[in-house]
């Protein structure tokens, strides 16, 4: 196949692997702070994109409908946090987990029945055209989508890097305990950063509804592919999560363009598959001597 | 206590519950996706059903109907069926649900015994054939041998295929390998989808390089408006063809205008094209009346399912062997769709001679010529 047909494959694939990794970092950045895994992560996304639609498709102003889907999934972090995580802190792991998986679905019942079963579209944010590159048609959305993803992910990395707020995350991250030793406030940044999640989840559903709609039943793809990316960064590392995000959506277009559409989904979790592999070092220590440990 | 009782019986005359009884009941048991995402189907199919109740039903008879929805799940709808069938007063059970929830079903059709008329196209509801169960709308072999009909006509060689990658996407791609030789056709590509997928770029990447003469897209849904999106974006000048399930109100909202899918074809039950092109145009102005607007396509099946029903009520006597018996009979029994045949080996009902290559013209489909 020819530079054309890689290009064609390649950028799609960014475009989808961009919601990924924004999933991804979600996931890193609430199980950092809280130590829970917020299996609703993926529900923002939808969230974000059928407010978004739905507030256009009523004449709302895009800038406003979007705004709306942004307030709309950080709020909703927020009481996510309140109401079903932080009366729970100090319960097993396990319990706080299974909660989020229930908040998923509250989340996706809630979308059905006030959005309805149909998928909703929304306008590209220049148009619904396209443009070509390296002999690949693209659609001009997907500018925005890289855009929206790069300015997200810039802020991030100042957020993370340069205030305050983001070195307590980094702390928590490193050793939630000594953290709270030396002052950081976990239950006020566990909020914060759930409403960060949701928020930047919410983006990302709206930027990316003009390309691939938006439906209520979106969240679980969303979810589970991100959820990857966040196990490749090992639920530390936001930059690493990002990468994985990204290279899943890459991933999953390559396999179905070069090997077999049938064959998508198997390679993405086999490659995951083999990096918990190796990352267990099951391929250095052999079978026999990791379940001796 | 008998000062009571005497007070409840003429608590009831006064209330006319005795004289309802008066008439023979008639009870039908209905499992429907009421919630998840087969609803708009199943809705339109009670309401095809409820014009043939209103245009003809059941001389003589009161129709009960007891309904539970089965979410668009199929462990649900077992459960659903379990219940209903267990009731010893059900005469016939509707299952307006998926094929995959329908197929769940299929298993247990013979435990309980009762009469069944189920939707759904997956080819294995009918056949092989279990006896109690009856399938109404033709199998996904007679919409690809309408469409490889229609290929031939027209003089086409090659043909790619997308489908999604479950019983039915799986259905229709083997039936299409089997088919496309005895009309001269190569399935030059076979590509699949996750309904869940929102990327289909490397699929219609292969297709392209795989230079088609048609190209069949089984999508519903949203991944039905995303490839069509696709195909358009990417260029693509072949005729394409989709499956009957893609066009609907979602569907034309999502590319702006139903004039944007203008050219689009579908091989579709001629009960859709309405008039003259109905396979019985006089059922078709019934149950247009009755319905008091344009029927969708699952209207004429509910119409269709109450038309079987009548037939087997008329030529039984009501219990549930002699409907099952008297559905089994049925030989070219009129429908709006089509005529239904059923033997003992194939519980089919329609079958290709009810499709007809249509075309969409600002959003009605029309024969193709």
């Amino acid at each position: 196949m020819d530079l054309s047909v890689f290009v064609q494959l390649l950028l799609p694939g960014l475009t989808t692997g961009c919601v990924y990794a924004l999933v991804a970092l979600g996931f890193v950045l609430c199980a950092n702070v809280s130590g829970v895994v917020n299996f609703a992560q993926g529900e923002y996304v939808m969230l974000g994109g059928v407010v978004a639609a739905f507030a256009s498709s009523q004449g709302i102003a895009l800038p406003l409908a979007v705004g709306l889907a942004v307030l709309v999934g950080g709020c909703l972090g927020a009481l996510q946090e309140r109401l079903t995580l932080a009366p729970v802190r100090h319960a097993p792991d396990f319990i706080q987990i299974t909660i989020t998986l229930g908040v998923a679905v509250v989340l996706r019942g809630v979308a059905l029945i006030a959005f309805g079963k149909d998928p909703l579209s929304m306008p590209g944010f220049s148009g619904d055209g396209v443009f070509e590159i390296g002999g690949a048609v693209v659609a001009l959305q997907s500018l925005w989508v890289w855009g929206a993803t790069a300015l997200m992910l810039a802020g991030m990395f100042w957020f993370l890097m340069f205030t305050d707020p983001g070195r307590a995350v980094r702390a928590c991250s490193i050793n939630l305990q000594a953290a709270r030793l030396m002052g950081v406030d976990a239950e006020r940044l566990t909020l914060f950063v759930f409403v960060v999640a949701g928020a930047t989840a919410a983006l990302a559903g709206v930027v990316v509804t003009p390309i691939v709609l938006a439906n209520w039943d979106a969240g679980i793809a969303y979810g589970l592919k991100g959820f990857v990316g966040a196990i490749l960064g090992s639920f530390r590392s936001p930059l690493v999560a990002v990468l994985g995000g990204l290279g899943i959506g890459v991933l999953e277009s390559f396999a179905a363009g070069y090997v077999s559409s049938g064959y998508k989904d198997a390679m993405v979790y086999g490659v995951l598959l083999a990096y918990l592999l190796i990352r267990g070092g099951v391929f250095v220590f052999g079978r026999a001597a990791l379940l001796a440990r | 206590m008998r000062r009571t009782f005497l007070l409840a019986v003429v608590a009831a005359f006064a209330l006319g519950a005795l004289p309802a009884h008066a008439q023979q009941e008639f009870k039908i048991g209905v499992i429907a996706s009421m919630s998840g995402g087969f609803t708009g189907p199943a809705k339109d199919t009670i309401d095809g059903w409820q014009a043939w109740q209103k245009a003809h039903g059941l001389p003589g008879k009161k129709i009960v109907v007891e309904t539970l929805d089965d979410e668009t799940n199929p462990v649900s709808a077992s459960n659903a069926f379990r219940r209903i069938a267990s009731d010893p007063s059900i005469n016939l059970i509707y299952l307006f649900i998926p094929s995959n929830s329908v197929m769940a079903v299929k298993s247990l059709a013979s435990e309980f015994k009762v009469p069944i008329i189920a939707g759904g196209a997956a080819d294995a509801i009918g056949v092989p054939a279990d006896p109690w169960l009856f399938k109404v709308a033709p199998a996904v072999r007679d919409f690809m041998t309408v469409l490889t009909q229609y290929a031939q006509k027209k003089g086409y060689k090659r043909i790619a295929s997308i489908n999604a990658a479950d019983a039915f996407g799986q259905a229709e791609i083997t039936n299409l390998k089997a088919l496309a030789p005895k009309t001269g056709l190569q399935v030059v590509a076979a590509e699949t989808f996750g309904v869940e997928d929102t990327n289909f770029n490397a699929q219609l990447t292969r297709i392209r390089a795989a230079k088609p003469d048609l190209i069949y897209n089984g999508a519903a849904g949203r991944a039905a408006i995303l490839t069509y999106r696709a195909f358009q974006q990417m260029g693509f000048k072949q005729p394409l063809v989709v499956t009957q399930a893609a066009i609907g109100k979602a569907f034309f909202e999502a590319l702006g205008s139903p004039a944007a899918a203008d050219g689009l074809m579908t091989p579709m039950q001629s009960g859709v094209f309405g008039g003259a092109a109905a396979a019985d145009s006089k059922l078709y102005a019934e149950m247009e009346k009755a319905l008091g607007r344009t029927p969708v396509y699952f209207n004429t099946f509910g119409f269709d399912v109450g038309l079987i029903t009548e037939y087997a009520v008329k030529n039984s006597d009501g219990s549930r062997q002699g409907l099952r018996d008297a559905l089994e009979r049925i030989k070219d029994l009129p429908a709006v769709n089509g005529p239904v045949t059923y033997t003992k080996e194939d519980h089919t009902g329609q079958n290709y001679r009810s499709i007809i290559m249509g075309q969409l013209k600002s959003g009605k489909p029309v024969p193709a010529n």
